[in-house]
């Protein structure tokens, strides 16, 4: 993304801090958000990427730290102020599950000040734009999983936000849905609407995120724009593989190398220095990908993303 | 006006802003009418049949009528107290554990007290509802008397806030949806025996006439029972200063621990 150095973040976050009690779950984060970007959390559960969200909407009070969202505090006087201009859609589904669909939309309509002609037009394009128009009398527990989570994204819309935030909103969906949702977000950005997402799927982030930072453990490990970072902590490609069907004097050979459980992923730039290994049963299950967040993820926690 | 040059849009008024919250309960409730209004309104109709049918005719007369007559204001004080009772108990404990409706609306541009507002005021319209109801009822096979019946409306909502500030305290602390059987059975059917609803509290011994007295719906059936017969007199006044305490004490604790419970 090209960016004016000029550009105001739309959020900015100093040594953000949240404590539960005697538990840390986010511990000092600094990150700026500009206008138009789709800003990524990428993390595994419990990293603190739910409990960052919330700050930003002032859900959660914050215990320690800066933060401004539209240059202004969002605990405080101002946050009724600010949350008219986000919108959220929450890790779980919490709709109203004795209404419609379009009832549901009203009634969160009403809580943005919407009434009467602008609230159905706005209901209406709403609808279409999530491909909900032919469920709009349907009761939610009439609807799939996706179109749930379609809904809930929608309801988040309604008061035009210009900026969404969504906590993991393609978790246990399937591909279909998966790639529905990443569509309507991409139409998002496209339409200068600011996102931040959190998810533990490193092919979404990749996919949809001008930005990320890495986190575990409430700690940002690292931020930049997802083939960047790739590139500057690791080689071009990886080679998985199990294991058992390794040869053992595997570990002797002149490789970078990184293993969760029982699987080994070699670095390399070129396809040629994977040559050094032998397989035993012909390396019939090794497989050579490009190296991805989740490589970089491993390398950084020694842990996998979505265990 | 933020220093990206963006201008924030003006969310709505407060007023409108607990409306709307008000407007969702009262959407969700009309949905299923029949099933949330039948019930609970026929329960003090039947008591009512039973003992004015069943034990009326033992009694003779009390307070200068018959014994149905004394029953019927207490009739609409209880459907108020249940009304009250179980939506913030059962009501809001599932909105709040499972729905997670708080949540949405927090998300939105509505405070924390806005939300509260607009869910107390509810449960008190309900309340006020509730008691229109019943008083039509009992009215309708003429048990009252007086037009100043028709304040039994502004007393349910007394009543129901009253009532919704218990039960949201409760639900403050409440992890576990049976624990309510705690108090439903510790608080609440106490309140429906010792309140005078079916026997005028003279007939008590000094020291638990004392007692029933700090309940607070020994003074919303007071001021039913006054409002049904007609009589309007000062001494009312200490019934509705009795309520208006309960409020006033409550609510900033309930605010407080309600909000500790929701907002982590």
């Amino acid at each position: 993304m090209i960016r004016a150095s000029s550009t105001e973040p739309i959020i900015r976050a100093r040594g953000l801090t949240k404590y539960f009690g005697p538990v840390r779950a986010v511990d000092h984060i600094d990150f700026e958000i500009y206008p138009g970007e789709c800003f990524g959390m990428l993390g595994p559960n419990g990293a603190g990427k739910t409990s960052t969200m919330r700050m930003l909407y002032d859900f959660s009070p914050r215990t320690a730290g800066e933060l401004a969202v539209f240059g202004l505090d969002p605990a405080g006087k101002n946050s009724v102020r600010v949350r008219q201009g986000i919108g959220v859609v929450p890790q779980s589904d919490n709709l109203d599950l004795e209404l419609t669909v379009r009832e549901n939309l009203e009634v969160y309509a009403g809580y943005y000040g919407l009434s009467g002609q602008r609230l159905r037009q706005r209901v209406e394009s709403l609808l279409e734009f999530m491909s909900l128009g032919e469920k709009a009398d349907a009761t939610i527990k009439q609807l799939s999983g996706g179109m749930k989570r379609r809904l809930t994204i929608v309801r988040a819309l309604i008061g035009e936000p210009r900026l969404v935030v969504l906590d993991e909103p393609t978790t246990g969906l399937d591909p279909h849905a998966r790639h529905q949702i990443w569509k309507a977000l991409r139409e998002l950005t496209a339409r200068g609407v600011t996102i931040v997402l959190t998810t533990h799927y490193m092919e979404e982030a990749q996919r949809l995120c001008d930005r990320l930072v890495i986190m575990d453990q409430g700690k940002i490990l690292q931020q930049g724009i997802p083939e960047d970072m790739i590139r500057e902590h690791l080689p071009r490609l990886v080679l998985e593989t199990g294991l058992e069907d390794l040869d053992d004097d595997w570990r002797k050979k002149d490789l970078r190398f990184e293993y969760y459980g029982d699987q080994v992923f070699f670095l390399a730039d070129r396809e040629e220095d994977f040559s050094c290994l032998s397989f035993r049963d012909g390396g019939k299950k090794k497989i050579i990908r490009p190296s991805s967040l989740e490589d970089l993820f491993l390398k950084l926690t020694g842990r996998v993303l979505d265990e | 006006m933020s220093r990206d040059g963006l201008v924030l849009p003006e969310p709505q008024a407060w007023p409108m802003r607990i409306f709307a919250v008000w407007r969702r309960h009262q959407r969700v409730y009309f949905k299923f009418l029949v099933a949330n209004v039948i019930p609970p309104f026929l329960e003090p109709l039947m008591l009512l049949l039973a003992l004015g049918l069943g034990l009326a005719g033992y009694i003779g007369s009390i307070g200068g009528g018959t014994y149905t007559i004394f029953l019927a204001p207490g009739m609409i004080a209880i459907s108020a107290m249940y009304s009250a009772t179980y939506e913030t108990t059962y009501g809001t404990f599932i909105r709040m554990e499972y729905e997670k409706i708080h949540d949405a609306i927090l998300a939105s541009p509505t405070s924390f007290l806005e939300m509260f507002m607009g869910e107390v005021i509810w449960v008190c319209c309900k309340c006020s509802i509730f008691s229109l109801g019943v008083l039509l009822v009992v009215a309708s096979f003429g048990l009252i008397p007086s037009w100043w019946a028709l304040l039994a409306v502004p007393t349910g909502f007394l009543c129901g806030m009253v009532f919704a500030l218990m039960g949201l305290l409760v639900t403050s602390q409440v992890r576990e949806i049976n624990n309510f059987n705690f108090y439903m059975t510790g608080i609440i059917t106490p309140m429906f025996f010792f309140s005078g609803v079916m026997f005028p509290l003279d007939s008590l011994p000094g020291f638990l006439k004392y007692a029933c007295l700090c309940l607070p719906l020994t003074h919303v059936v007071e001021l039913m029972r006054s409002f049904c017969a007609g009589i309007l007199e000062v001494g009312l006044l200490w019934h509705l200063l009795v309520l208006m305490g309960y409020c006033a004490g409550l609510w900033p604790v309930v605010v407080t621990l309600l909000r500790r419970r929701i907002v982590v």
